[in-house]
């Protein structure tokens, strides 16, 4: 699914991953564990193809194919999907309208027919039941005067709507309260097939208690230095990351 | 620079309408006043981000016909909007033949009289506009609904420009919305004008309980200039909301001047503004708070494509008396291009102290973050730009409270984005 070799990537001039790797097969959940500033934002961002991240030597492939020269949208339309950190607000701009110009592009890119306004309805109400939203939230403007958990919930309603191969889920977690963050896990536990990949960004276990991942890396200025599976996730909440640094 | 041409334009009208008692009534002395102003040039205050030098080099003629010639691109006519009674003006002369008349108004056409047609509006001519204006309209349109009247049925004011001619027009219409009455308006402009010089006055009264919805959709010819002169005046507890929407034509000037002369009057004042290429749009909107408990709100936006450019000017003046004013004024303007500029100038002037007034002013360029998040839900660029310039502008046609029309001007917009390549 995806395969990153040796990447070294930064922001102006600045590096902050500093030889990553790392490899996920379909119907794999890896979790990225690492404090602040580790490099786990500036991974998820690069992945999704920001402006202003620069590649300066790796490579990153997505089923095959080399994406470092993709645009963003290029990217989305394949199959990769970030839910972000801090979802950003669209005023004027109303959820419907929003998720269903994207749902279109998709369907657009894949030859299949565009959704009218009533079958989008139909499919998206659905999706709304998994992650516990009001259909109300259909009309609101997107995010804005969200709570945190209802945009993180947004964010899983958008993943579930686009139908990614790789979702790549950035502190997804944070602002979460516990009953947010079980209907987010559940959404992404439901999705969950032996033919999708997920990268899970997180800082702390208590996400990993309910997306239970295959593989968890620790990220330390800018590399992998360590691998293993969810125990070292428990590992790591009770040790903290001092014992794997120099 | 030279005013000869409008001192020529000027002799040939008197000449026309020589032996019509009092139709010079107050005409030569207006442009007498406006000969020796000249146009507004840039080291004048309230005016100094807009060139006016084109109307002098140009040789504008006016229209003394006011028949149409039947040579007009007639799918102007042509009415998309359902349950609307359409009042036609070509070259800013009144075509009583092609409109629909609505019920329960009364409409004159006719010279000046002695008396303004609404006495009790006080007419001051200020600016060169308004002198010229009324210097040079031959005939004045005035429309009233009289007390109790709810009129359900929206009226559009539909102006067509054309010719291949140089033209000058010089509207001026009266408009008197009785007590406790209310309609709607829809002022329409279309035209495909060579190139067009449109200065148009308009009077708006205002009686106690009255309700004014007033609407303005501008799509005119790419070479034509605009300048309109409204003057409202609101008597106790009505309610005036004006909500504009602008775009083509190459330099317009709006003076919108609002009096909230009684207790409980309140205005909404919002606009909208697409301009590209070189095109211009100069905003100046004063409000008077003359009495207590009034609101007002102005919300006024620019987008602005290419070498475009703006200016915003809102005064909100709250005199003594007017305790517990309520107002609040913002601009915000949209940058779509480098070389594209914007002039903002909201300004307070209160001279009461229990009140509670608000204003503020922002200009930026799209939000990379919402550009990169549309696009990272497979946007492409321009569906993204697009998408957010469409947000942007929202807020406006919540302004419009008839649903139907509301959405057809909706779709205007979306037209003119797409026509502009930001679909």
């Amino acid at each position: 699914m995806l395969t990153i070799s040796n990447l070294h990537a930064g922001v102006e001039d600045k590096e902050i991953l500093k030889g990553l790797s790392l490899k996920l097969k379909p119907g794999e959940i890896h979790a990225i564990m690492g404090r602040n500033g580790s490099g786990k934002s500036t991974l998820a961002n690069v992945i999704s193809g920001r402006e202003g991240y620069e590649i300066i030597s790796g490579d990153i492939r997505y089923l095959g194919d080399s994406i470092i020269d993709w645009s963003p949208e290029d990217r989305s339309l394949a199959g990769i999907f970030m839910s972000f950190q801090y979802p950003v607000v669209i005023p004027g701009v109303n959820n419907t309208y929003f998720l269903k110009a994207a749902l279109n592009a998709k369907r657009k890119y894949k030859n299949e027919v565009e959704l009218d306004a009533a079958d989008f309805l139909k499919l998206i109400k659905e999706k709304l039941k998994i992650v516990d939203m009001d259909p109300s939230y259909l009309q609101r403007e997107v995010n804005n005067g969200f709570s945190g958990g209802e945009k993180k919930r947004n964010e899983i309603l958008q993943m579930l709507t686009l139908e990614p191969n790789l979702s790549i889920l950035d502190e997804t977690d944070s602002g979460l309260d516990i009953d947010a963050l079980k209907i987010v896990a559940e959404g992404v536990n439901k999705y969950r097939d032996n033919k999708k990949s997920f990268l899970v960004i997180t800082h702390y276990q208590r996400l990993l208690k309910y997306i239970q991942p295959d593989f968890v890396h620790v990220l330390i200025d800018g590399k992998i230095v360590k691998s293993g599976g969810k125990e070292l996730a428990l590992k790591l909440e009770e040790r903290g990351y001092g014992w794997l640094e120099k | 620079m030279s005013l000869n041409n409008y001192q020529s334009n000027f002799d040939k009208l008197l000449e026309h309408h020589k032996g019509s008692s009092n139709f010079n009534l107050g005409r030569e002395k207006a442009f007498a006043r406006f000969i020796k102003m000249g146009f507004p040039n840039k080291k004048m205050e309230g005016w100094r981000f807009t060139d006016f030098s084109s109307l002098i080099n140009t040789n504008y003629k006016i229209q003394l016909e006011e028949k149409n010639k039947g040579n007009f691109d007639s799918s102007f006519l042509e009415n998309e909007l359902d349950g609307v009674d359409t009042l036609v003006f070509y070259n800013g002369h009144y075509q009583k033949d092609l409109s629909s008349i609505p019920k329960k108004t009364k409409i004159t056409y006719k010279s000046h009289q002695r008396k303004e047609i609404f006495s009790h509006s006080k007419i001051s001519e200020q600016t060169p506009f308004d002198l010229l204006n009324k210097a040079f309209s031959s005939k004045s349109f005035s429309l009233e609904v009289k007390p109790n009247i709810n009129l359900e049925k929206p009226i559009r004011l539909l102006f067509i420009s054309s010719g291949k001619n140089s033209t000058m027009s010089n509207p001026r219409i009266f408009l008197k919305i009785g007590s406790s009455s209310s309609a709607t308006l829809l002022e329409h402009h279309v035209g495909d004008a060579k190139n067009f010089f449109q200065n148009c006055s308009m009077f708006t009264l205002l009686e106690k309980n009255a309700g004014l919805d007033y609407i303005k959709v501008q799509k005119n010819s790419a070479k034509t200039k605009n300048v309109f002169n409204y003057n409202v005046d609101q008597g106790k507890d009505s309610f005036f909301s004006f909500s504009q929407f602008l775009q083509g034509s190459q330099l317009t000037r709006t003076n919108l001047n609002v009096k909230l002369n009684d207790e409980n009057a309140s205005c909404s004042i919002s606009s909208l503004s697409l301009t590209d290429e070189k095109r211009h749009n100069d905003d100046f909107i004063v409000v008077n708070h003359k009495h207590s408990n009034c609101n007002s709100s102005q919300l006024f936006k620019n987008i602005l494509q290419d070498q475009s450019s703006g200016v915003f000017t809102g005064k909100t003046i709250v005199s003594k008396q007017a305790q517990k004013t309520d107002s609040s004024q913002y601009n915000k303007n949209l940058l779509l291009s480098k070389s594209s500029h914007m002039n903002s100038n909201p300004q307070l002037e209160i001279h009461a102290d229990d009140v509670k007034c608000s204003h503020g002013s922002t200009t930026g360029e799209l939000d990379l973050d919402a550009l990169f998040y549309l696009r990272s839900r497979g946007l492409n660029s321009r569906q993204a730009t697009s998408l957010l310039v469409r947000g942007f502008a929202e807020e406006c046609f919540n302004k419009i409270k008839i649903k139907t029309l509301s959405l057809h001007i909706k779709n205007i917009f979306n037209g003119w984005i797409k026509e502009k390549g930001l679909n």
